[in-house]
């Protein structure tokens, strides 16, 4: 049932073309970096970095990637993990296959957080090429001043491939959530969107500070503090914590209304 | 399963999220003033012995992260004349990472999301490098003050100049325990006994291991919320490996060496014109005012800011007033400030004199 | 989730304990919003029968099969499916479903279709029966060829025709080795040809041993394959047994030819032979309840007011006519 899951969403031209089009973003950005530089050496999200080494392509992509694309990528895939299924008119059909509601709101789950890992951990690879093709490559210099050799600099970046696969746990638990509660895929999808966008909006007003370490989005950013010297592990941790406390606590919403809904798809 | 249990497993199931929910949202709001409102059980300490740990501490090797919170805004410049109303208002904190290895080494790093600043220092070295710009600074050693660092910027050393220079215009008294950083600490409070000052007492938190003073808080006469406090949200007292401090320029960064270091060491000259005359202090203690002059060209360039002033009338002259709950400053059309941690009436009867 | 434990591992114990019916409800009763869309229904549905389960569209037929798959919870009442409640989803791995029509993945071959739901419904059938093994491809073509796809097994199944989503969702539901077959409305869309097709494979299913409860709106489509029927009106049942029974249930009708149709009518009224809401006149014959069973006198006063009989006898009425009488519309509407 998990690889049935995944199979069917490889199978989807759909998917397809959100891969390609996500793999193409580094050599894009990488490009675009070679002509017209790094943003004059105050670029935020290591883009000064980029042309001093191609590793950072890979941040420059990731961090570009994540406040937007990537949630509007992974929330096309989660939520349309029940509303799709109803919208096709196949949830009758695999709830009387039969499934019990329970496994295919687990597998639904489980499919989209292999698929964000696929996904973040790809999309570093392509820039880790396309870095490498148009900038140097060599002894990697990190945020705190401090330099560390290439493969070390290359773990680093793998770690925060799946660091940045692991933000958007957020997005998969929320996606499907909401997806339990429509039967319209893509009225799942812009809710997803809006939640993330929302937590986003929140993050930057201090008058609901009290709430920020809850806000999934909080410490999206994090997975750069694997590039400081020694490593900051608190914020990593916390966005741990975060993702996982999401990912129980939107999984039990899609549970209890999911588990006795009348399913008249 | 009948309605009834489905009903019941129903409510169940949806409790889950609710507990959840709510849960993570008490622990989001309320956990923090719980973690402050501790008062753990310590032996008993007299002022005295609290006194000599604050003045007597040695430097040794930690790590930790230092937030300074004050609940006026200390606005920026550039951010005052463009919103001076609104940048009066809130509160301001900052807080930096700090390592030190008890033997004149020191780190602080400064973050923002996708970069940081930092300060290396080890006795003879001094560099200051800036991920954002790529460029590394070396600063020599004698110069760092410059840089509004003089010494590793930890509680304690501030602390310590507080208790010395300060303690003999106070009354002192242990006034509990409480809990900084996650550890346990007595709280020494220093109470002005002069009758204009503004502040009620400051507060030292000294850490019961290892006797270092961890946290300061300023809190204002009347009041028993801090107006301004200064210590470690998180501290380690373990050995720093020296990675930790060492730094050299990597290569491919840019390498500034400020022309003062080539004057061997002589002081820097002031940034301000020659013309200005030297700050002077009116007073010791908590009744210290400071009295200095900036040129009136300034004044009239930052009218603006001026107007959200209050005005007071001396003998000089109408003023603009600043004030925050401990600090007051009267600015003369004819460009001299008046400044301290006390009253405006004792500010006025300064100008008096003047 | 102690609940769904039990159901996963509740498996075969209780497969086979059904003796008299393959599906039975007890004063089944679901209200939407308020409305009651099913009033406390008991069914019964013998093994081994063609069970026709009739209404016309929105008396509540579909909300009774999503209920007996447990799509749709019921708010009062029990069901019983294959000899288990219907909360212990297990043995809905004996039932082919075909509920409102195909549904499947646009953007996947028809094959690949079959193949999504034979992976997912394989550890079902493993869980009833341990020695079940995969579906491997050319299971899944033979289920194609059984209903003609074959040729269609590689397009698209957005590019299906309406018949071609039909029989693909009939292929589904006869994947795997069913005890019970419940199909909703599966005529909707096919051509004559395709409709006799679809009746004469449920008769042949039907004699390898499989119940088939099948509903439709349209009483012609299934009275001559059912053995049984219920019918249904605005959520409530209105009977339910074998054809013979319901046959048997429905008084004689009068039907007389005439030239003279309107003046045989007045008299007959008149004279309070007839009821003058059951009579129906179509050209020159006059069909009609009768009131008295004395046909000889009813011939003989015809005949004194001067009507000129062609015809005249007793008739069995038909499906259809029973049919509108107890649901109140002709079941050709949709």
């Amino acid at each position: 049932m998990f690889l049935s899951e995944i199979k069917l969403l490889l199978k989807r031209r759909r998917t397809e073309v959100l891969f390609i089009l996500l793999l193409l973003e580094p050599w894009l950005l990488a490009f675009l970096i070679y002509q017209f530089g790094g943003g004059g050496g105050q670029g935020p999200n290591f883009l000064n970095l980029v042309t001093h080494n191609g590793i950072f392509l890979v941040l420059a992509s990731l961090s570009s990637l994540l406040p937007l694309l990537l949630p509007l990528a992974v929330s096309l895939v989660s939520s349309d993990a029940i509303a799709g299924e109803a919208s096709n008119g196949t949830l009758r059909y695999l709830l009387t296959a039969p499934v019990s509601r329970f496994k295919l709101l687990v597998h639904k789950m489980s499919s989209s957080l292999v698929f964000i890992f696929v996904l973040s951990v790809t999309i570093s690879l392509s820039g880790l090429v396309a870095g490498s093709v148009f900038f140097p490559v060599g002894k990697v210099l990190l945020l705190s001043g401090q330099t560390v050799s290439f493969f070390h600099g290359v773990l680093l970046v793998l770690l925060s491939a799946l660091l940045v696969g692991l933000s958007l746990i957020c997005v998969v638990a929320i996606g499907i959530a909401i997806s339990t509660f429509t039967d319209i895929p893509v009225g799942a999808t812009l809710g997803t969107l809006g939640a993330i966008i929302l937590s986003e909006i929140l993050d930057n007003i201090t008058q609901v500070r009290g709430i920020w370490p809850l806000l999934p989005t909080n410490y999206w950013m994090s997975f750069s503090d694997l590039f400081r010297s020694p490593i900051i592990f608190s914020g990593i941790s916390k966005n741990i914590v975060n993702q996982v406390g999401w990912l129980i606590f939107a999984f039990s919403i899609a549970l209890a209304k999911f588990r006795f809904k009348d399913i008249t798809s | 399963m009948n309605v009834m249990s489905r009903t019941a497993s129903k409510r169940i199931l949806y409790s889950i999220p609710v507990i959840i929910g709510s849960s993570a949202l008490a622990v989001a709001l309320i956990a923090p003033q719980i973690a402050t409102a501790q008062t753990p059980d310590l032996p008993s300490v007299t002022t005295t012995q609290l006194v000599s740990w604050i003045s007597n501490s040695h430097p040794v090797p930690l790590s930790g992260t230092v937030t300074g919170v004050t609940s006026f805004p200390i606005p920026s410049v550039s951010a005052l004349s463009k919103n001076p109303s609104a940048s009066l208002s809130g509160s301001s904190s900052a807080s930096y990472n700090i390592w030190e290895n008890g033997k004149g080494s020191f780190r602080i790093q400064s973050l923002t999301t996708s970069g940081e600043t930092d300060l290396y220092v080890i006795p003879g070295s001094v560099w200051l490098w800036d991920s954002s710009k790529l460029t590394a600074t070396k600063e020599a050693i004698a110069n760092y003050g410059s840089l509004g660092v003089t010494s590793s910027p930890n509680p304690q050393v501030t602390a310590s100049s507080i208790v010395s220079k300060l303690s003999r215009q106070a009354t002192l008294s242990v006034s509990g325990t409480t809990v900084v950083a996650g550890r346990p600490a007595y709280t020494l409070s220093i109470s002005p006994n002069a009758p204009d000052s503004l502040i009620g007492s400051i507060n030292i938190s000294v850490d019961a291991v290892t006797h270092l003073a961890d946290q300061i808080q300023v809190i204002p006469k009347g009041s028993a919320t801090p107006a301004a406090s200064l210590g470690f949200n998180t501290v380690s007292f373990s050995a720093q490996p020296n990675s930790i401090f060492d730094f050299s320029p990597p290569p491919g960064v840019k390498v500034v060496i400020p022309k003062t270091q080539k004057i061997n060491g002589s002081p820097r000259p002031t940034s301000s014109p020659a013309t200005q005359a030297k700050p002077k202090i009116v007073g010791t203690g908590f009744d210290a005012v400071v009295v200095a002059h900036i040129p009136t060209k300034a004044l009239s360039r930052d009218g603006a800011l001026l107007k959200v002033l209050h005005q007071v009338s001396t003998s000089q002259g109408t003023a603009y007033e600043y004030s925050n709950p401990i600090f007051q400053a009267l600015i003369l059309p004819n460009g001299t400030i008046v400044a301290g941690s006390v009253s405006t009436s004792r500010l006025i009867k300064v100008i008096g004199t003047l | 989730m102690t609940e769904l434990e039990q159901t996963l591992s509740s498996g075969t114990s209780n497969a086979g304990a059904y003796q008299d019916y393959a599906i039975e409800t007890k004063s089944l009763t679901k209200a939407f919003s308020g409305r009651e869309a099913v009033s406390d229904l008991s069914l019964r549905v013998p093994v081994g029968s063609i069970f026709g389960f009739l209404g016309p569209n929105g008396s509540g037929k579909t909300t009774t099969i999503r209920m007996m798959l447990g799509l749709v919870s019921s708010n009062k009442g029990d069901i019983t499916i294959l000899g288990q409640p219907v909360e212990q989803l297990n043995q809905l791995a004996r039932v082919g479903v075909v509920v409102e029509g195909p549904g499947f993945y646009p953007y996947l071959s028809g094959f690949d279709n079959l193949q999504r739901f034979a992976e997912v419904s394989y550890p079902a059938q493993k869980r009833l029966n341990p020695e079940t093994s995969k579906l491997r491809r050319p299971d899944i073509l033979q289920s194609l060829e059984r209903v003609g796809l074959v040729g269609a097994k590689d397009k698209k199944y957005r590019a299906y025709s309406l018949g071609m989503k039909q029989r693909l969702s009939i292929a589904a539901a006869l994947m795997w080795p069913r005890d019970l077959l419940v199909l909703d409305e599966p005529t909707n869309g096919l051509d004559p040809q395709g409709i006799v097709e679809v009746r004469e494979l449920i008769t042949s299913l039907n004699q390898e041993g499989m119940t088939i409860f099948v509903s439709s709106h349209i009483l012609s489509e299934v009275e001559m394959i059912c053995s049984h029927i219920a019918i249904m009106r605005d959520g409530v049942l209105q009977f339910q047994g074998s054809v013979e029974d319901f046959k048997g249930s429905l008084s004689k009708e009068f039907s007389l030819v005439t030239s003279q149709v309107d003046l045989a009518k007045e008299i007959l009224v008149r004279f309070e032979f007839i009821d003058l809401h059951s009579c129906k006149i179509e050209g020159n014959h006059l069909t009609a309840q009768l009131s008295s069973e004395n046909i000889e006198e009813i011939v003989k006063t015809l005949v004194e007011q001067g009507v000129g009989i062609r015809s005249v006898g007793l008739v069995e009425p038909s499906l259809e006519d029973a049919f509108v009488a107890l649901t109140g519309r002709s079941s050709n509407v949709s």
